[in-house]
Order: C-alpha cells, then sequence, then structure tokens
C-alpha cells in the first residue's frame, strides 16, 4: 500500500527530473470531497486508492502530455468515477443474465469486458507503441 | 493492481503487482536507471526499456 513518504519520494524524483508537478498536478482530494465524488456509485474505495487520490487528484488534460510517467495519464477521481459509470452502461447492455452484482467493488466481468475504476489511462496502448 | 487492455478484452486480466506501493516503486526505480528521462525543453517522456529492472520490465504496468 503506498503512504506519503512513498509518493513524496516518487514526487521529489520527479521534480528532479525536472518534471513541472506543481504546474500540471491537480491538488489531492479531502476525504469529503472523495466521499462526494463515489456518492452514489456504491463502490468502497481501496485504502490505498483513498491515499492516492488525497495525494493528488490526477493531472491535468492536456493532449499529450503525461506527468507521473512515461504513456500513461493520472486520472482525476471524477473522471475515473465518469469513465466507471460510461463502462457500466455499456457492460450493462451488453451482458446477458445481468444481475445485481454490477455494483460490486472489484468490478465483474461481462460479455463487454470488465468494468473497474481506473487510476490511470493509457495512451497510446503498449500494443500501438511497439507499432511505431 | 490490475492492467486492463482495452483494446484486448477477451484475454483474462491478472493483477500485476502486489500493491500501488509497489508499482510506484518500480517507477521510482525506472526514473534512477534512466530508464525514463523527462525532457525539459519538450516536456516529453523518452523510455529506455533496456535500462529498466529485470523484475517488472515486462510487467503491463510499466
Amino acid at each position: 500500500m503506498p503512504d506519503l513518504a512513498i509518493l513524496g519520494e516518487y514526487d521529489a524524483r520527479l521534480r528532479e527530473a525536472g518534471v513541472p508537478v506543481d504546474e500540471w498536478a491537480l491538488p489531492g482530494l479531502s476525504d469529503e470531497q472523495i466521499r462526494e465524488a463515489l456518492a452514489g456509485l456504491g463502490l468502497a474505495l481501496p485504502a490505498e486508492a483513498r491515499v492516492w487520490w488525497a495525494w493528488r487528484n490526477g493531472e491535468r488534460e492536456t493532449a499529450d502530455r503525461q506527468l507521473w510517467r512515461p504513456w500513461r495519464r493520472g486520472l482525476p477521481l471524477e473522471q475515473a468515477v465518469a469513465q466507471y459509470r460510461q463502462s457500466r452502461a455499456v457492460a450493462k447492455q451488453g451482458a446477458e443474465g445481468w444481475d445485481d452484482k454490477f455494483g460490486a467493488p472489484s468490478g465483474f466481468p461481462s460479455s463487454s469486458g470488465t468494468v473497474r475504476l481506473s487510476l490511470l489511462l493509457t495512451a497510446p496502448s503498449r500494443r500501438a507503441r511497439r507499432r511505431q | 493492481v490490475t492492467f486492463v487492455d482495452w483494446e484486448d478484452l477477451h484475454t483474462p486480466t491478472l493483477p500485476s503487482a502486489r500493491s500501488l506501493g509497489e508499482m510506484i516503486g518500480w517507477w521510482a526505480d525506472a526514473l534512477a536507471r534512466g530508464a525514463w528521462t523527462f525532457d525539459v525543453s519538450t516536456g516529453a517522456w523518452a523510455e529506455d526499456v533496456e535500462r529498466m529492472g529485470e523484475g517488472y520490465r515486462f510487467n503491463p504496468l510499466m
């Protein structure tokens, strides 16, 4: 589980590398803001995900920029929730034998794939990178 | 921590790191080894897979 020491150490390394952390990162969320973002979703956020979004709420969205590392962008919690809702709606449309396990915290398998709350978004995909 | 390839949803997803802390430790190591470098003038990252640690080099989370 990440703690603030590990995240702080990584933050320091990014700054040493010249990454403009303060300019690109979004401020971390309070417990209340996290609760509001998850309201009505039926999800219990794992402790380490709570630490992650309390540290920084992802990064400001731009076309071709990644803050934390190459190839992947850190999602703000509200964007992760929106993506989760969209994936859940798509999965519900395609699911056979739909039942009330839909809101399970760890996601669930369906004919359309798996619904999960994402912390990071890859762009472009690793496969696409290998083709380049 | 699980990696999901949205272009390949037929392949089962498996946990790729025991925790976020472990994953971030790999990130820090990649920076320290020069496997990930940041170009301040362009704001772009570059990756040199050969410099990554053997333990995580081919991990889909990296």
